[in-house]
């Protein structure tokens, strides 16, 4: 394949996993929002009441960092893991991409870049939480 | 004389559990040919088109796909390489539109290539109503014509059809060997695996049986069919010839190749 052939590729591998994201945004993106702002309020709101300022710095500054990590770290693999074992194990539709002549590298590229858009979106949506 | 559209020499395959799936097999498939891969089930057919492939990993042997080794220029071989797997096996929430331009996109087609081809394509197959429903709602017969246009919308110069007709009613059927066929005097190069065998006797130029493993006949059709031996029928129902010859080589008695 081309340089081009390849980036056609990558691109078709990584259009396709976020179309998905979006058509199904109930499960993609609203349950990562609505734990974290259940987290916020817990530990921002709720603990961080009771124990105040540290350092003059209010407690839930140091946890939204933590949170919105938590939220960025589990959506990227859980993307990438889903997308690989639902084409793999249930629709079996991996072989799409298998028999193409599209390299390997190519096809973890696309699928670690899925993850990666998952992941910058989720951050970006619990940050504005 | 072109070069053959498939050679596969001596190949071998046995699964890590010590299946031994293909035992030697050597066949070759020439340019342009409606070339019929026949045998019962569990002969090997599915691990043969799966090493083709790209799917399964071979144990022994070469195969080269229009002189592309497929172990020294997997790239190049599978570019040439369509296929119609035997499992419905397509993301059931894509739209069928979408699944023919991704699938275009594997091959580095362009979309603004893919879209029209994917267009005709499924014109052609006549499910260009449903390019925009999800591939779940289609029924089982569209969505064994959505697998053939998924097979050739990168214009494969080989096209792999493994029981491309399992469960599909006679009406379908024929207007997809009529389409197939279309394809065939284009120039495209068709290897099919079929348990109906009165159509590969319409259909095939070339044949080869492969039972447990190990060719049990290939040749062209009036070759294979010559083969018939009439003593051999232990009578009851009577099928079409090639049907005759199939069983005579293929059942727990007959002689090894």
């Amino acid at each position: 394949m081309t340089t081009y052939q390849i980036w056609i590729s990558f691109y078709t591998i990584i259009r396709k996993d976020v179309l998905r994201m979006f058509r199904i945004w109930p499960q993609t993106f609203l349950p990562s929002v609505i734990t974290s702002a259940l987290y916020f309020l817990i530990f921002g709101a709720f603990l961080g009441s009771k124990i105040g300022d540290v350092h003059g710095v209010p407690y839930v500054m140091f946890v939204v960092p933590g949170l919105v990590m938590l939220a960025v770290v589990t959506n990227s693999y859980a993307n990438t893991s889903f997308v690989m074992f639902s084409s793999k194990f249930f629709g079996r539709n991996i072989d799409e991409i298998l028999v193409s002549p599209t390299p390997a590298w190519v096809l973890v590229a696309g699928f670690v870049a899925g993850g990666l858009v998952r992941g910058i979106l989720i951050g970006t949506l619990v940050l504005a939480v | 004389m072109s070069e053959p559209a498939l050679v596969i020499d001596k190949l071998e395959k046995t699964y890590a559990g010590g299946l031994r799936a293909l035992n030697g097999v050597s066949l070759a498939v020439p340019q342009g040919d409606f070339f019929a891969l026949l045998g019962p089930n569990g002969a090997g057919k599915t691990t043969l088109i799966g090493i083709v492939t790209g799917l399964v990993n071979k144990t022994g042997g070469k195969v080269s796909v229009f002189g592309a080794d497929i172990d020294k220029e997997v790239e190049r071989a599978r570019t040439f390489i369509g296929l119609v797997p035997q499992e419905v096996n397509m993301n059931p929430f894509e739209k069928p539109l979408d699944i023919l331009v991704n699938q275009a996109g594997y091959y580095g087609v362009p979309r603004a290539i893919a879209i029209p081809r994917a267009e005709q394509i499924l014109k052609d197959l006549g499910l260009y109503e449903k390019r925009d429903k999800g591939s779940n709602t289609l029924s089982g017969g569209m969505k064994r014509r959505l697998m053939i246009a998924r097979g050739i919308v990168h214009e494969p110069k080989l096209l792999i059809l493994d029981e491309p007709t399992a469960g599909v009613d006679v009406d379908l059927r024929r207007s997809m060997w009529d389409y197939l066929t279309t394809l065939t005097k284009k120039g495209v190069t068709i290897i099919l695996t079929t348990h109906y065998l009165e159509e590969a006797e319409q259909l095939a130029k070339h044949v080869a049986i492969i039972n447990k493993g190990e060719i049990a006949a290939q040749g062209t059709m009036d070759e294979v069919l010559a083969l018939h031996d009439e003593s051999a029928h232990e009578g009851g129902y009577r099928g079409g010839k090639l049907e005759e010859v199939f069983l005579q080589l293929t059942r727990p008695d007959a002689p090894k190749p």
